[in-house]
């Protein structure tokens, strides 16, 4: 409960880290995601997920409304999958490369510049978004 | 390697991914962007009220300014609904007008401010077909507003109805003749018009022009009669008049000319 309370803080305070002008602060809402996983029932996980994804849509996209809906209810499917997986290090590196793949998408989708940036963003949102959540993991346990 | 997985999760996740697809499709409806802005809103007042507070007060004050604006715009377009009538009524006036007259339209720029000679300037000049002579100037009800006195290339002088030292010899519809002469507001007198006539003009009768002149085409509308006095001390009726051109409102008028 508190690891969630901390995530909606996050998302609602945490300042924007900009890399050549876009946003490449931790992403909260997949963490959001992440740590509700165990609590609340598969159906729940994925409705909950879409549900982030079009608030997300609605407070930021203008011309590619219902990216996010789509991405994150996938992230949010996989990530199920990925919490079906018994060896914690595939489990833990698979989640790694779901949030990669997401926000390559993303990125890929809405912004309209070389491959070679759109990966360099996608891995530093990629590793922002992944060491909170291995630290929030650590001193949960 | 994996657990065993639910089927009723990968059923809801396809009805999501469906639903989020339609979402994308139909991102430009007006169901949609109202959902969107609504939910903007909502978040935006949870997390910055002050913000809202000073864009609504801001639109308040705007709203004011608009009303101001809608005020003066609603009073510019009365304006120009009359001139539109009033083009309408020059219209149909030129329409019936006899044609061995030649009108000539003119703007009225500005009335004299001397009080001691009613004169108003018109934007037109012999260079424009008013000829030089003096000429009758009517309005678009073709009643009599004065004369042309002086005129210049491209403008022109006009010597009001109104003004004390107008005199026009006119008839009424009998063909009893007598001069008009204006007394004061839009009130004149219609003289040398003999005791025998008195039981043959009639209180609102009309008096026209005359065609004594070379000024004044003939059976131009002047003014109206209002009363009729057979003062025994007197040697002719005291018939006061009324002029029919309303000459406080006058913005364009035609210069007659045979």
């Amino acid at each position: 409960m508190i690891l969630k309370l901390f995530t909606v803080l996050g998302i609602l305070f945490f300042p924007e880290i900009n890399f050549n002008n876009i946003n490449v602060s931790p992403d909260f809402m997949i963490l959001l995601i992440l740590f509700s996983l165990k609590d609340f029932s598969v159906p729940i996980i994925i409705i909950g997920s879409f549900s982030i994804g079009f608030l997300k849509d609605s407070l930021t996209q203008v011309n590619l409304f219902g990216v996010n809906t789509f991405l994150l209810g996938v992230l949010g499917y996989l990530f199920l999958v990925s919490m079906s997986i018994k060896n914690n290090v595939i489990k833990y590196f698979s989640i790694f490369l779901f949030i990669f793949l997401y926000h390559f998408c993303f990125f890929y989708i809405t912004i309209s510049d070389n491959f070679l940036f759109i990966i360099t963003l996608s891995v530093l949102k990629t590793f922002s978004t992944y060491i909170v959540f291995l630290l929030f993991i650590k001193n949960k346990s | 390697m994996f657990k065993k997985y639910n089927n009723s999760g990968l059923l809801i996740f396809v009805l999501c991914s469906f639903f989020s697809v339609l979402i994308f499709i139909n991102k430009d409806s007006l169901f949609i962007k109202k959902s969107k802005s609504n939910i903007s809103n909502l978040f935006h007042l949870l997390f910055k009220p002050k913000i809202i507070i000073s864009d609504l007060e801001m639109m308040e004050s705007e709203n004011d300014s608009l009303i101001s604006q809608l005020k003066k715009v609603t009073i510019e377009n009365k304006i120009l609904r009359q001139r539109i009538r009033d083009a309408q009524d020059y219209y149909k006036y030129i329409q019936k007008t006899d044609d061995s007259y030649n009108l000539i339209v003119a703007r009225v720029l500005n009335h004299s401010m001397s009080m001691s000679s009613k004169v108003l300037n018109l934007d037109k000049g012999f260079s424009n077909g008013i000829p030089k002579k003096s000429k009758a100037v009517i309005n678009y009800d073709g009643n009599l507003i004065g004369r042309t006195f002086f005129v210049d290339k491209n403008k022109s002088q006009v010597h009001k109805i109104n003004d004390r030292n107008f005199h026009v010899f006119v008839k009424t519809n009998k063909n009893i003749k007598g001069q008009f002469t204006y007394k004061s507001g839009n009130r004149g007198v219609l003289e040398s018009v003999a005791k025998k006539y008195y039981n043959d003009i009639i209180i609102g009768d009309t008096i026209f022009t005359t065609s004594a002149s070379n000024i004044y085409v003939e059976n131009i509308p002047v003014a109206k009669i209002i009363n009729i006095e057979n003062i025994a001390a007197k040697h002719e009726l005291d018939i006061t008049v009324e002029i029919l051109a309303n000459l406080n409102t006058i913005r364009n008028v035609f210069v007659v000319s045979k």
